[in-house]
């Protein structure tokens, strides 16, 4: 493990590859990858290509990572924020008037600053925590490391993919500075309320931001997926199959194509509303009276947004799903010493659901006054999603079955994701269901539903991956017993924030409602309870993020291949190196999954890069 | 302030404090040889059995929730003739995803608890079962066929009720933050409505001759001031565009009601059926056991008329009309009566959000027996009667002298 030495060797041959890397198919070179220009001199990079302007991928996979985790705590905050109103409508808390100034003045949530806090919380957990913070840092760490490439296809682009999500955040974050407020009609954006400054004061400034964040986040998406795209077809090592792949990575490629071919859709739909804001146009706008005034503009349709929006909105969903689902597959066998179960039916399930997500987005849409016809339409279609995820949840339980299963952090959290999985996926079939949606649309039995299989889930799937990857990436470990306490208090409250909402649902309780659920007997004492779950939930995330810190500067060294996972990443030195394998690209042999293999072998695993044993060879054809 | 500080002092020493022990812990477990990355076997048990007793945990808050919160106190079944047949189709998907719950959470933590690990165990290596996934995709294949058939037939109920010649025209008109309901009078027809119709009077901008001629003297009237403040010019820049925005709006505005006028006195409209019209703004009242169709409207952005007990819920979307169909079969006085709370009210609210009071759009709704109905009705004063009182006050004479 030479990494800190130059090897004249190496680079030798890097170079040349740079010049001949065009017309090199994957596969038949083991070292096929992407040049990279400073290759002769990666030990004397300056602190600001290293850190800043970072090119490589592991590097930008940190800064996703981070960014993220910084994000996801604002998000946090604002949700504890306006739970403390909810939990106790009116009640004067210094807190607020300490954090949110002029907003909650006299320590009581402005009601135009909880539909704001509600807005950015929701934008910043889907869009810059549980798009950019998971893809961003699990694609670009596992795509290039399980693979077997050096890099991604295009690590400038990569860069790029990083700083425009940057810059996104950046534009949301200013949002919350400016005096008119920031915007605060829902994550949706529903126009005409987004459209006209006149009614509502988040839709001034506020909202020009928002949709300046967003379409730098769109760029973002699109260049991190191309990368993640390209870099999958075409960079694999050899005997890297597309079937030798792990289930990570195989989520991250249905995830970035998804993205590619979804949020061009919502830029379209950002930029129609840009235009009617400020040039006049009529594209969502028509016969509105506001502010004393008749607008001109006539003939434009609110709905049609809606369709644009949820035809990115549903597959967006999947995005922020799939790459948890992916690395739930990779930690819970690994942990359960046994082969995932059902890999080929995992991998088309995930296809069968990334299909189905693009021809079910009417699903959100039900009440908007569209024909009923179609509204039957997007019924049969969504409830067809549950077939496929119904064999992804069989098949995670399955693969427990018999298993040896080590407790680690991460695998911890796996469990929790399978389990959040099913029971928010459960009540989807009813919101599936036009006929029943009708009354649950836009109450807070949606709000349950969307935040455990969405939204908890998806951070349970994040923690997995941090807490398991956290050695590849900093070279240490996290404290476990941090971890174990970080775990089960997070599983409880989001079980106790989420669970009771369906029952507000039920009863009638609509979202974004600032206060007066007095109307619905009794709600008011479990909306406490809810919010002391949530400040709960909240504050056991600083652990997390004591922990991440603390572990990262002082944690214990890590060793070479801490959990025995087969895969190709912990086959790289502890210590990060530009290009990953100090000598030769290993070649694949096998799949991913050999754990416990019947052979009389002592080891509980043999590494994906490991030739096959003649009695092997013998016994059955290559995976 | 000071308290401030010192709160944020004491949160960074307790975190050095904490990163202090921690150190020290991880150096006393280093020198008792114990790794890091290893799990032991009393964590192993420990997790194994809190995952078993988060799986009790789980059932019981599910018992515990469902028992205290899903009966008819907290959620009243349905007060309308389709309400009943989604209420049934909802229980049954309940009973659906409920056993899945039971079964897949059961096996999930059970397995994680008796598969813990044990040194002297190996796990067995079991990569597919055709089978067994078959009967995992095909099953809940025909679950899903059933229940999407099901809800189909509700749904096909609820947006296609049998025609009924009695069915009340209602229309629910939204703008921020009120409600105003429309009730179409002796013809059961609403008249027609524009938003250049409207003004301070004549909220709904619905359109009757007597209205065309009210809203044709206010705006040319404030085109009138518009413009002299445009030409003088004392205005700065910023307030001037403002202006001129607002003069090319009203110009557009007295195009369109002059269009109206047009083809009122050249006889292709008579604007007659908005005369009987009747608004309510405070409480919403139906009778009985008679359909009712509701026409939303809105004249701003987009709001949504969400009436839970009657499992009715329906966008209000600026430039368009949409419907909602629905026959309430209990009045408010049972309903009362069967929830044991005098206070009861059914409600319209507001389920989209629409602006800084979105949680206070609402309208208390009450159904009560037909005779009630018609007495309540024949009290209130029609859109005609308003709109020629309004003339009045202005001094102008009404087209239609004659009371109609
Ligand atoms: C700290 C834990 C969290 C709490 C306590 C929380 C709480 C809430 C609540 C109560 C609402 C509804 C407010 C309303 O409708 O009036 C809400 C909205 C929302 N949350 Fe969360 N949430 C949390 C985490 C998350 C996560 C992890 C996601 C990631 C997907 C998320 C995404 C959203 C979205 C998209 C909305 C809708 C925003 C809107 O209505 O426009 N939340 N949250
Ligand atoms: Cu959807
Ligand atoms: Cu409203």
């Amino acid at each position: 493990m030479s990494e800190q030495t130059h090897n004249p060797a190496v680079d030798g041959h890097l170079s040349q590859e740079v010049h001949e890397s065009h017309s090199v198919q994957h596969g038949h070179d083991e070292h096929a990858h992407h040049g990279h220009e400073d290759h002769g001199h990666h030990h004397k990079e300056s602190f600001i290509t290293k850190y800043i302007f970072s090119q490589d991928h592991k590097m930008i996979a940190k800064q996703f990572l981070i960014t993220g985790m910084f994000m996801g705590l604002v998000g946090m905050m604002l949700s504890i924020f306006f739970r403390l109103q909810l939990g106790w409508p009116g009640q004067s808390m210094p807190i607020l008037e300490t954090f949110l100034g002029k907003w909650a003045p006299d320590g009581v949530l402005d009601p135009n600053f909880y539909l704001a806090a509600v807005t950015i919380h929701g934008t910043i957990l889907v869009f810059m925590v549980l798009t950019a913070g998971l893809s961003g840092t699990f694609s670009n760490l596992l795509i290039p490391l399980q693979l077997g490439a050096r890099d991604m296809a295009s690590p400038f682009l990569n860069m790029l993919s990083y700083w425009f999500f940057f810059l996104s955040s950046l534009l949301m974050m200013t949002s919350l500075f400016v005096e008119t407020g920031p915007a605060s009609s829902g994550w949706t954006v529903y126009p005409p309320l987004s459209a006209l400054p006149e009614a509502s004061p988040g839709s001034g400034l506020g909202m020009t931001l928002w949709l300046f964040s967003i379409i730098a986040f769109i760029v973002s998406v699109l260049t991190g997926g191309l990368n993640y795209i390209t870099t999958v077809m075409n960079l694999r090592t050899k005997g890297m199959s597309m079937t030798r792949m792990p289930l990570t990575v195989w989520a991250f490629l249905i995830t970035a194509i998804l993205g590619l071919l979804s949020f061009p859709v919502l830029l379209g739909a950002g930029l129609l509303l840009l235009f009617d804001r400020s040039m006049g146009t009529s594209f969502y706008l028509s016969d509105i009276y506001v502010s004393g005034q008749a607008l001109e503009q006539t003939g434009g349709s609110p709905v049609l947004y809606q369709h644009l929006f949820w035809f990115l909105g549903h597959p967006e969903v999947y995005i922020i799903l799939l790459p948890s689902l992916g690395i739930t597959s990779e930690v819970l066998a690994v942990n359960a010493r046994k082969p995932i179960f059902g890999y080929r039916a995992m991998i088309g399930s995930m296809l069968a659901i990334a299909f189905l997500s693009f021809i079910v987005w009417g699903h959100h849409m039900y009440v908007t006054g569209m024909d009923p016809l179609l509204g039957s339409v997007f019924t049969f279609t969504t409830l067809l999603i549950a077939i496929p995820s119904a064999i992804k949840a069989f098949n995670y339980i399955t693969t427990l079955w018999k298993g040896n299963i080590v407790f680690t952090p991460g695998m911890l959290f796996a469990i929790g994701v399978v389990s959040l999985f099913i029971t928010g996926g459960l009540t989807g079939i009813i919101l599936a269901d036009s006929a029943l949606d009708v009354n649950l649309h836009h109450t807070y039995f949606v709000v349950a539903h969307f935040h455990i299989v969405m939204g908890v889930a998806s951070m349970f799937g994040t923690f997995a991956g941090v807490y398991h990857w956290f050695p590849k990436m900093f070279g240490r470990m996290m404290n476990k017993k941090l971890g174990y306490l970080h775990f089960w208090v997070t599983l409880i409250s989001a079980y106790g924030v989420f669970f009771p909402m369906h029952y507000m649902g039920l009863a009638g309780v609509p979202r974004r409602y600032y206060q007066n659920f007095e109307f619905f007997s009794g709600f008011s004492d479990l909306n406490m309870v809810i919010s002391i779950f949530a400040i709960v939930g909240g504050l056991v995330q600083f652990v997390f993020v004591f922990n991440f810190f603390y572990s990262m500067f002082k944690g214990p060294k890590a060793p070479q291949n801490p959990w025995n996972s087969a895969t190709l990443e912990w086959t790289t030195p502890v210590k990060h190196l530009h290009g990953n394998w100090p000598g030769e690209i290993p070649t694949v042999h096998r799949w991913p999954y050999d754990y416990s293999l019947p052979n009389g072998e002592e080891r509980d695993f043999i590494p994906q890069d490991e030739p096959l044993s003649e009695k092997e060879k013998q016994a059955e054809p290559a995976h | 302030m000071l308290l401030n500080l010192i709160l944020f002092a004491v949160v960074i020493l307790a975190i050095i404090t904490s990163a202090r022990l921690l150190l020290v812990f991880q150096f006393a477990a280093e020198l008792r040889g114990k790794k890091a990355h290893e799990i032991s076997d009393s964590e192993n048990n420990m997790n194994a059995l809190l995952t078993l007793l988060s799986l009790v945990g789980l059932f019981a808050m599910f018992f515990y929730l469902t028992a205290t919160y899903y009966n008819e106190k907290y959620i009243p079944g349905a007060a309308s003739e389709h309400g009943v047949e989604v209420d049934s189709l909802l229980n049954l998907n309940f009973i659906v995803i409920t056993l899945a719950f039971f079964i897949t959470q059961l096996l999930l933590m059970w397995f994680a608890y008796k598969y813990r690990y044990n040194k002297k165990r190996r796990a067995t290596h079991y990569a597919h079962n055709d089978k067994l996934e078959m009967i995992w995709t095909v099953v809940p294949a025909i679950v899903m066929a059933v229940l999407v058939l099901k809800g189909l037939i509700v749904w096909n109920h609820t947006t296609n009720p049998s025609p009924d010649k009695n069915t009340l025209n209602l229309e629910l008109y939204a703008r921020q933050f009120d409600w105003t309901a429309r009730y179409s009078g002796k013809d059961n027809a609403l008249g027609k409505a524009s938003y250049t119709m409207i003004n301070g009077g004549n909220i709904l901008g619905l359109i009757s001759a007597d209205a065309i001629q009210e809203q044709l003297t206010i705006v040319r009237g404030d085109s009138l001031v518009v413009d002299s403040t445009v030409t003088l010019g004392f205005l700065p820049a910023e307030k001037l565009e403002d202006e001129k925005t607002r003069l090319r709006r009203l110009v557009h505005q007295i195009r369109t009601v002059a269009e109206f006028d047009y083809q009122f006195k050249s006889g292709s409209e008579s604007y007659a059926a908005s005369h009987d019209d009747v608004l309510v703004r405070d409480t919403i009242i139906l009778p009985v056991n008679r359909p009712v169709k509701l026409h939303m409207r809105s004249q701003d952005v987009i709001h949504s008329a969400y009436l839970p007990h009657f499992r009715v819920h329906m966008y209000c979307v600026p430039g368009s009309e949409t419907y909602f169909a629905f026959k309430p079969i209990t009045t408010t006085k049972e309903m009362k009566k069967k929830l044991n709370d005098p206070e009861f009210e059914y409600r319209l609210y507001c389920n989209n959000i629409c602006g800084s009071t979105h949680f206070n759009m609402m309208l208390p709704v009450r159904v009560v027996s037909e005779k009630e109905y018609a007495a309540w009705l024949s009290a209130k004063s029609t859109f005609a009667d308003e709109t020629k009182t309004r003339l009045a006050k202005m001094g102008l004479k009404s087209n239609f002298a004659k009371n109609n």
